[in-house]
């Protein structure tokens, strides 16, 4: 077991100010525990108002106002109220009641909530086999985004707005009129109907169809074409894998479906439930999957290439001479797989074909295909090509008649933007389609809006064997039009797609069972491909592992904001990424031991030179980082957007490549050289210190399969002096599983969607002062170039003795009889006594009335919650409409409230299925289970402060 | 002994404005009696009393959630399509359909936004009269507040009331905060 208990000696109320290296740590600087490294919770300048109130002015003018508000007050009669009525009303609508609808986000089966019409919560569909009611932070923040009042209202045709019909008449004349090639591209799209009508476009108008996505898999399913005559991506069953190798494929998060493959993944990461698996991760930059794992070490990409054809010869006939300071974890690798023959899983992340083709080579030497991994061709999906949409940029001349970007943005997001750009000028027509303007629309000719997914009908291939439905939650918010249907309007088609989908789906039962459930589960959607024979030696002589000195620049994925979609979305910027807690920006990732040689800290400004271009942003310096490698996060840097992602961040998609016909995200050299200033990283970690206490327990599978109270023996000596207050009735309670909490951030987005959290911005989220309610705590352990990392979810733990309580001056948090710490906003004064008062720290307060956005975009409000104002502390409800709503559901049926039938939105919304809530009175509760559990402590329970919320041992198998 | 007049007679005038002034504050914000001109003259008197209509045929929400909600006006049109259609005040109603503008309706019966209040809890579960707060309804003319709808009326009642749960619903209408304010 991990020394975990070696700071008993700093019990409650030492202040740690010896500088004693803690076991754990949150970040490089306060590795050592040092008081004047250590940030105050409410630093000095709190009181310093926003920008906005910042002159002498324009204070005067405010408290002018309040001075001359304030005798009014009395005499005011309350305001006369408007009650406006619906004229027709929908027959499914009833006031206060919410609906519910299955539709699609991108890969994962949903429920959209809506009220009154409006759609404001995405929960998973519990019906899907590929998800199984699990759904990422992005489908959480995706309402947002469907308000965005940055949206494209109106059709344009050469920057000047014009009518639907004007834009489809002058289009359709261009089509039918010019003469050349017509392409078409789009993003990769898996939808059966979308894929028809596009397909009658493109004979229509001998249109090219090209899928393109920045963020690229092509190598990947051209290898499955060499390998099993298929280009499709593959399907992997974590559940069935007892060994897990990685080389750089975040696949809990933005490699594949996510939320599939965590579901999975995390059904054997509970050493009580399951036989545990192992998860090895060979990277060069920590990613949210390799925080996971048992035994991750940090190698450069041309090191992972090495350790491949490592393990590739330790388990077939190939050589392979591997360096010296790789050997022992191709021992290790190959020594447990050859122990979990057809039970395990290789993967890779890096969009090269032959090392994609090496992976599947070892996945088929070890009997994987068929139990732990799957190849399925279908015809009903178009995937990205990174071979054609090169060509298309090359072929771009007089010729071309027209180009129809859907939903697509290359001139932002493809590395040689200039050339597309220059390109495009030769084209008769450039036509976008798309949700709002950016810098594609900003060159094209015709510019139309396109729906967003809630606006949308469509049916798409969430796995090989399940569809699941799209159907529109609510009408056009802003005169926009699915592009299917734009596409069919130009072909002289005026029918509906909604009808045309219809119409595929054959007798009237198939196609209602469809929309009530949203998911349709079929084998006959797709065929299984067995592998073929193919001459492996070509591709391994291709592989590169000659290992660079100099810097390499690698560009990586961020959780929540993926290749950039989200970067318009402020609950996604605001999320702090889960491993290294900054929002809203990019920034060069580099590692502790070059930071020390080059003495950059955190929050440096650095200048960078890669190839012929010179960039500047900050530095931060991330354990677990290859000493010559820098990240940099794709999906920032844009020109022309929407308020929220505009001018934030530098766009790192000009240093990709291209080579072996796909995108290559990690070749180019990096110079960096310090400029001497400091910038803005706005992170959420440092103030959430723990002072070095015992705040996580772990223990080693081995020793939990001995003693399954390994690493939680420690017991507090408690005493009372009052007597217990009795606790009948519903007793709510909490438990949070370490072990399979994977970090994703799913629940923080949820709670923000749930709760009307507002986002504070990121001047204010570095004053410390965010509002999310739940915050994931992240802490190192160990090697500051390779650390363990424990990911800890930590909410109110609404205390049965709650501290925060008995300092309130006006008695506005309290104890509830079902055992909830409440807070009551209309009593709250705003002392912040409370906060101050609060072990863990969980308390929030609003400085200021934060900017709910436009009218259009308060409307994802959750009306069963007020909106707090300025000067209101607030915190973790556990979600009290959810648990009202469940008692008077249950009441208003006649029947027992069921175990389960309540759910918090972060339990909902968690894909590996680590929150647990319930009723701890009633004895066959599954949270009652949990609590019975060996692995069960509280968090500083030597406080004797009785939280409600549990932990579990995290387990490792290392 | 002037002194103890004038004393006495300050002291009446002082407490007298001191409870003129805790009475003023009582209802400070309460809207109780609150009967304000609706923009079509429409009596419960004659729908709920005289025509004996049930309540919920309008407010059909009350039973199903946080709502009972104002009718939409296709629904008054259920009847008055046939019934009194030459009424300037039912033209009102048909001229709102028709020319897709509502009728704004003066809000008489407010509720804070920061409590949270369910009719079907009250209606379904508890199986109360509409009139046990909203008043007899079907005696007036112009519709009016008839309580005062402020915490201590709830809290009030839920204390006189101690409604016994069912059998597996442990817990009753309580005094806790969160039950109506989050």
């Amino acid at each position: 077991m991990s020394d975990l208990t070696n700071n008993d000696s700093c019990g409650t109320s030492c202040g740690c100010a010896d500088s004693t290296p803690q076991t754990y740590w949150q970040d490089v600087e306060n590795k050592v525990l040092d008081p004047a490294v250590l940030k105050a919770e409410f630093p000095e300048g709190e009181y310093e108002a926003m920008s906005s109130m910042k002159n002498r002015r324009s204070f005067l003018k405010i408290m002018g106002f309040s001075v001359s508000a304030l005798p009014l007050t009395g005499c005011v009669k309350i305001p006369v109220k408007k009650a406006l009525p619906y004229l027709n009303k929908q027959p499914d609508t009833i006031p206060g009641v919410a609906n519910w609808y299955a539709s699609t986000y991108k890969d994962m089966p949903i429920l959209v909530k809506t009220r009154e019409g409006r759609p404001i919560k995405v929960e998973g569909n519990a019906l899907s086999q590929t998800t199984f009611g699990g759904a990422n932070a992005q489908a959480q923040a995706s309402v947002m985004s469907l308000y965005d009042s940055s949206r494209l209202r109106e059709p344009k045709v050469a920057s000047k707005s014009v009518e639907w019909e004007e834009f489809d008449s002058q289009l359709k004349q261009h089509l039918e009129n010019s003469e050349g090639e017509v392409v078409l591209v789009t993003p990769a799209i898996s939808s059966k109907s979308e894929l028809a009508i596009i397909e009658k476009f493109s004979k229509k108008y001998q249109a090219k169809h090209i899928a393109y996505e920045p963020v690229s898999k092509s190598a990947l399913y051209q290898a499955n074409k060499i390998t099993h005559g298929a280009y499709t991506g593959a399907e992997y069953n974590f559940e069935n894998a007892d060994v897990v190798v990685s080389l750089g494929a975040d696949f809990l998060s933005t490699f594949g479906n996510g939320v599939a493959n965590t579901k999975g993944y995390s059904k054997r990461r509970d050493a009580k439930t399951a036989k545990m698996s192992k998860h090895i991760q060979v990277e060069e930059v920590m990613s949210l999957t390799g925080s996971n794992a048992d035994h991750r070490f940090t190698r450069s990409v041309a090191d992972q290439h090495d350790i491949l054809l490592g393990v590739l010869a330790g388990i077939s006939s190939t050589t392979h001479n591997t360096k010296a300071e790789n050997k022992d974890i191709v021992k290790i690798i190959v020594s447990e797989l050859s122990k979990a023959n057809g039970r395990s899983l290789v993967l890779a992340g890096e969009n090269d074909v032959n090392v994609q083709v090496v992976v599947n080579k070892i996945n088929t030497e070890l009997g994987n295909y068929g139990r732990t991994i799957s190849v399925r061709s279908t015809s009903f999906e178009k995937l990205e090509n990174d071979n054609e949409f090169e060509s298309f940029v090359n072929d771009l001349s007089e010729k071309t008649s027209t180009v129809i970007f859907v939903n697509t943005n290359p001139v932002y997001n493809y590395y040689n933007s200039e050339k597309l750009t220059a390109g495009l000028k030769k084209v008769k027509a450039v036509v976008s389609l798309t949700l709002s303007e950016n810098e594609t629309s900003n060159i094209a000719h015709y510019v139309a809006p396109i729906n967003h997914t809630y606006e949308s009908w469509s049916d798409t291939l969430v796995s090989k064997s399940e569809l699941s439905i799209t159907q529109p939650t609510i009408q056009p918010l802003y005169g926009t039009r699915m592009y299917v249907e734009t596409l069919m309007s130009l072909m002289g088609d005026n029918t509906s797609f909604y009808d045309f989908m219809k119409s595929t789906y054959t007798g009237s039962t198939s196609w209602n069972k469809f929309l009530h459930d949203g998911v349709m589960q079929s084998a006959s959607l797709s065929r299984v491909e067995s592998p073929r024979s193919f001459n492996i030696a070509n591709y391994i002589k291709n592989i590169d592992t000659k290992s660079s000195s100099n810097l390499t620049l690698s560009l990586y994925v961020k959780d929540g904001i993926g290749n950039g979609d989200f970067g318009d979305n402020p609950w996604i910027q605001e999320m702090p990424n889960p491993i290294t807690k900054a929002t809203w920006g990019n920034y060069f990732m580099v590692s502790p031991v070059w930071a020390k040689e080059n003495s950059v800290k955190s929050g440096d400004i650095l200048e960078a030179k890669i190839g012929g271009t010179t960039i500047k942003t900050v530095a931060l310096v991330q354990p677990g980082t290859d000493k010559n490698t820098v990240g940099l996060a794709v999906g920032y840097g844009r020109t022309i957007a929407g308020k929220t992602a505009k001018g934030l961040g530098v766009n790192a998609y000009p240093f990709m490549s291209a080579s072996n016909g796909s995108f290559t995200y990690n070749s180019s050299t990096i110079e960096l050289k310090k400029t001497g200033k400091t910038g803005i990283l706005a992170q959420t970690q440092t103030h959430h210190s723990m002072e070095g206490r015992d705040i996580v327990r772990e223990a080693t599978y081995e020793e939990y399969m001995q003693n399954p109270k390994a690493g939680n023996t420690k017991k507090a000596k408690l005493f009372h002096i009052y007597p217990e207050h009795k606790k009948d009735g519903h007793q709510w309670a909490m438990a949070i599983n370490l072990s399979t909490c994977t970090g994703c951030s799913s629940c923080i987005v949820s709670c923000n969607a749930e709760n009307n959290i507002p986002v504070v911005g990121k001047e204010e989220v570095n004053n410390r002062r965010e509002m999310h309610w739940l915050r994931l705590d992240r802490y190192y352990k160990g090697d500051e170039s390779n650390p363990e990392v424990v990911h800890m979810p930590m909410l109110c733990q609404h205390c049965d003795n709650a501290p925060c309580e008995n300092v309130c001056p006006v008695m506005a948090t309290l104890q509830s009889s079902d055992g909830l710490n409440q807070q009551v906003y209309n009593r709250c004064v705003g002392t912040r006594y409370c906060a101050n008062n609060c072990p863990y720290k969980v308390r929030r307060f609003n400085w200021f009335n934060y900017d709910r956005g436009s009218e259009t975009e308060r409307m994802v409000l959750n009306p069963d919650i007020s909106t707090r104002t300025r000067g209101i502390m607030e915190k973790c409800s556990m979600c009290i409409q959810r648990i009202q709503d469940g008692k008077l559901s249950a009441k208003r049926d006649r029947k027992p409230l069921k175990d389960g039938a309540i759910q918090t939105a972060c339990q909902q919304s968690c894909p590996s299925d680590a929150i647990i809530f319930g009723d701890k009175n009633d004895p066959n509760s599954k949270i009652s289970k949990y609590l019975a559990e060996e692995r069960k402590y509280v968090v500083l329970e030597d406080l004797n402060v009785q939280p409600r919320v549990n932990y579990l041992t995290k387990i490792r198998n290392k | 002994m002037k002194k103890f007049v004038g004393a006495l007679v300050a002291l009446l005038v002082l407490s007298g404005m001191g409870a003129y002034v805790i009475v003023q504050a009582r209802s400070l914000g309460s809207n109780q009696g609150y009967a304000p001109d609706q923009p079509v003259a429409f009596s419960h008197k004659k729908h709920a009393g005289e025509l004996e209509m049930d309540c919920q045929y309008c407010h059909f929400g009350a039973d199903k959630g946080r709502h009972a909600g104002v009718p939409p006006t296709e629904l008054c049109l259920n009847c008055h399509s046939k019934v009194k259609t030459n009424s300037p005040e039912i033209r009102k109603l048909q001229n709102a359909v028709d020319s897709g503008e509502n009728i704004q309706w003066v809000k008489v019966n407010h509720f804070p936004d920061f409590a949270y209040f369910n009719h079907a809890q009250h209606v379904n579960v508890a199986g109360f009269d509409c009139q046990k707060c909203h008043g007899p309804v079907e005696e007036m003319e112009i519709y009016e507040q008839h309580e005062s709808l402020n915490m201590g009326w709830c809290i009030s009642c839920h204390r006189d009331n101690q409604i016994a749960p069912p059998e597996d619903h442990k817990s009753a209408a309580g005094g806790d905060c969160a039950k109506c304010h989050y």
